[in-house]
């Protein structure tokens, strides 16, 4: 089909997301304050990443104000991006935009519906390391979604808040230090945990080059050798 | 009159040679007794305890039983023990005498005491003399058998599925086993049963123990061929006698959902014994009330999508259109949920989200849709989306593709079924005053003749000219969950 959109563009400029990889990430109900995780659901897509799906309810709202947030974890910051073109493709309205204003900088990629004459950003799609992210308020009253996303997006992209180290909320490993070859795979985890339906969140930063998952094996490689730190967070409560 | 008493009973339980078997049945009934009325009776059908011919009192045919008063009083005292956990029990109830009790052992000595099991798909590996492979929805598997004594109460717990198609003309029978009481064999039939019909008399056998083992009954005079896609709520009325001059007596009442289709399901749909997609009667609720009485499938999948349109439970999303239950699989469970009444995935469709909905409900009844697209990036008419009640052109002027139920090779020479949008049905699509028509098994067509596709978009290059059936890549039926 015709596309408005161009993923060479949008890989160009990913540059913290290729260093991002969130592996098992799951809403437990906490995310957003004010609302109720209703429902989670589990959508299969050709690409063989499911899509893991949160029906969020305004606590009060009666199913009026629903927030639908579904989330693709991906094995590689790239397919992240496929995912999202495919959900572009998939969606009727052509060339939705790009998000601009204070919704420029969402996730790697990011594009927004807002409500006609309206300022209220109703959907956003967006890309983050290896997720790819879709926020849609999707009851009869119109929600701006654009708070969630950005916090979502926040959440996935950057280290956690140190309130939530020190809560216990998130263990945070002492950054290790790995010795890399220049574009030379490193097994920087050899075998990534069993997945588990809440919690068992692991999210890992690197300070440069790209993660990537094979199978059970998590790999970086990096442009420049040398001594790389890893950042290593786990989430331990829910 | 006094009743009679203790000893009385007790002696006559001995010189009667009463089994155990008999008395529990007696207390069982007794004990479960929801009124006066489940006891007292006259003969020669009505009522549980018939009279005893060769003892007691009265001409024997239309005798006087137990009556209503009597049979209050059992209640009543049965109430103040909490249950008879005796025959003795029974001893000191006015009206209630040697001949009364005589009646009741007499009834339960030699009797069919229950229907224990009804199954309506005894072949899994066929349809045409049976019910379909069916079960509830994605998670849960229909009953099986349909019907359970202790387990069925309400219709909804014994359902069954039949083709109008594949039974027409054939034999449709059930299979039922029972338990008997003192006797070896009875004929058994069971009336009622609306438009699925009665079940035919015949003699079934029990062994020592009492069981019959699945029998066969013909079902007779079933009517519902006549009557297109339904969903009946059905009563059988089961009866035994010991010979073909004795009267009636009932066993039980059982309730049936029976859903009638056109004829056998197609895709997503199958009838692979053990798989996911066997048709769900959580589906066919919906399918057979949107699809009421139609005979044919251009009108069973005409009438779904205006079922799905006219809903109220979705509408279109207007700001992405983008797809919310699913474009690999397509997800039924929460849709269903959704067109019920409860959150589903929230209210929001596209057309991809539509398609599947009036293609996966149409073939449920044995329409024979498919999800295909039309594009790229054309301009539109004015239209009214799902769950609007204004027109309006979408997303300033144009969808980047359109998504619909479609028939056939899904080309320009095959009919549409599209849930998602009402066109223009004068002759002028792109300009007011507008007439609003849900494009039901419409001809896609060209862009010179006044169809579908002139309905839906201007007769520009940029509308019509690359408003094309893509069938190619896009034609399909989404697998369900």
């Amino acid at each position: 089909m015709n596309t408005h959109y161009n993923i060479e563009q949008w890989a160009a400029a990913t540059t913290s997301g290729r260093h991002v990889f969130n592996y098992n990430f799951r809403m437990t109900g906490n995310e957003i304050r004010g609302w109720e995780l209703t429902k989670i659901a589990t959508m299969e897509d050709e690409s063989g990443f499911p899509e893991a799906v949160y029906l969020w309810q305004k606590k009060g709202s009666e199913g009026r104000e629903l927030i639908r947030v579904g989330i693709v974890e991906t094995d590689y910051w790239r397919n992240a991006q496929n995912q999202l073109l495919d959900r572009l493709h998939h969606s009727m309205r052509p060339a939705i935009p790009q998000g601009t204003g204070k919704l420029a900088r969402l996730g790697d990629v990011c594009f927004v519906g807002k409500e006609q004459d309206a300022d209220a950003t109703v959907a956003a799609f967006f890309s983050r390391g290896n997720l790819s992210i879709a926020v849609s308020s999707v009851g009869e009253k119109p929600v701006d979604v654009s708070v969630v996303a950005k916090s979502l997006d926040k959440m996935l992209g950057e280290p956690p808040a140190s309130e939530d180290v020190k809560r216990g909320l998130v263990e945070a490993e002492t950054p290790s230090m790995v010795e890399v070859a220049a574009n030379e795979s490193v097994r920087l985890i050899e075998r990534l945990p069993e997945k588990v339906v809440r919690s068992g969140w692991l999210k890992i930063i690197t300070q440069d080059g790209e993660l990537k998952r094979d199978g059970d094996v998590l790999i970086y490689v990096s442009a420049e050798g040398g001594a790389k730190s890893i950042l290593r967070y786990r989430a331990v409560s829910e | 009159m006094s009743g009679i008493s203790s000893f009385s009973i007790s002696n006559k339980l001995v010189v009667e040679g009463t089994t155990e078997a008999t008395k529990n049945l007696i207390l069982e009934f007794l004990n479960g007794a929801a009124s006066a009325s489940v006891i007292a009776g006259t003969e020669p059908q009505e009522g549980p305890v018939v009279d005893d011919p060769t003892s007691g009192f009265g001409d024997q045919v239309r005798d006087y039983d137990i009556g209503i008063e009597v049979a209050q009083r059992i209640i009543a005292k049965r109430n103040s023990l909490g249950s008879f956990a005796s025959l003795t029990q029974l001893a000191d109830i006015k009206g209630f005498g040697a001949d009364k009790f005589n009646d009741v052992l007499y009834s339960f000595s030699q009797l069919v005491s229950e229907v224990s099991a009804i199954n309506f798909n005894f072949n899994t590996g066929a349809i045409t003399n049976d019910a379909l492979n069916i079960r509830r929805n994605y998670t849960t598997p229909a009953p099986s058998p349909s019907w359970r004594k202790g387990v069925s109460s309400t219709y909804a717990d014994s359902p069954a599925a039949y083709t109008i198609k594949e039974t027409q003309g054939k034999t449709l029978a059930i299979r039922a086993s029972f338990k008997a009481n003192g006797i070896s064999g009875a004929f058994v039939r069971a009336i009622g049963g609306g438009r699925l019909g009665t079940l035919r008399e015949q003699f079934v056998s029990f062994d020592s123990a009492g069981d019959s083992g699945f029998q066969t009954f013909k079902i007779e005079n079933p009517t519902f061929h006549s009557y297109g896609v339904n969903a009946y709520n059905i009563v059988w009325r089961w009866q035994w006698r010991s010979s073909l001059t004795d009267p009636w007596r009932e066993i039980v009442i059982t309730r049936h959902r029976i859903f009638i289709i056109l004829q056998m399901p197609t895709l997503p749909w199958v009838q692979t014994a053990g798989s996911t997609s066997l048709p769900w009667t959580d589906a066919l609720e919906i399918a057979c009330t949107w699809a009421s009485a139609a005979t044919d499938r251009d009108t069973a999948a005409a009438r779904i999508a205006a079922g799905y349109n006219n809903s109220g439970r979705v509408s279109y999303d207007t700001v992405s259109g983008a797809t919310f239950y699913g474009w690999g699989t397509y997800n039924l469970t929460e849709m269903i949920e959704r067109l019920n009444g409860g959150l589903g995935l929230g209210e929001k469709v596209n057309c991809t989200d539509s398609a599947n909905t009036v293609s996966t409900f149409a073939n449920l009844v044995g329409c024979d849709l498919w999800q295909s697209r039309m594009g790229w990036s054309f301009r539109l008419n004015p239209m009214i989306a799902i769950g609007y009640a204004t027109w309006a052109i979408p997303f300033a002027g144009s969808f980047s593709y359109h998504e619909v139920a479609w028939k056939g090779a899904c080309t320009q020479n095959d009919n549409v079924f599209d849930g998602c949008l009402k066109v223009d049905a004068d002759v002028d699509p792109t300009t007011p005053p507008h007439t609003p028509l849900l494009p039901v098994n419409m001809l896609f067509g060209d862009c010179v003749t006044m169809n579908y596709r002139l309905r839906l978009c201007p007769p520009t290059p940029d509308g019509c000219a690359v408003c094309q059936p893509q069938p190619a890549t896009t034609r399909q039926r989404r697998p369900i969950n």
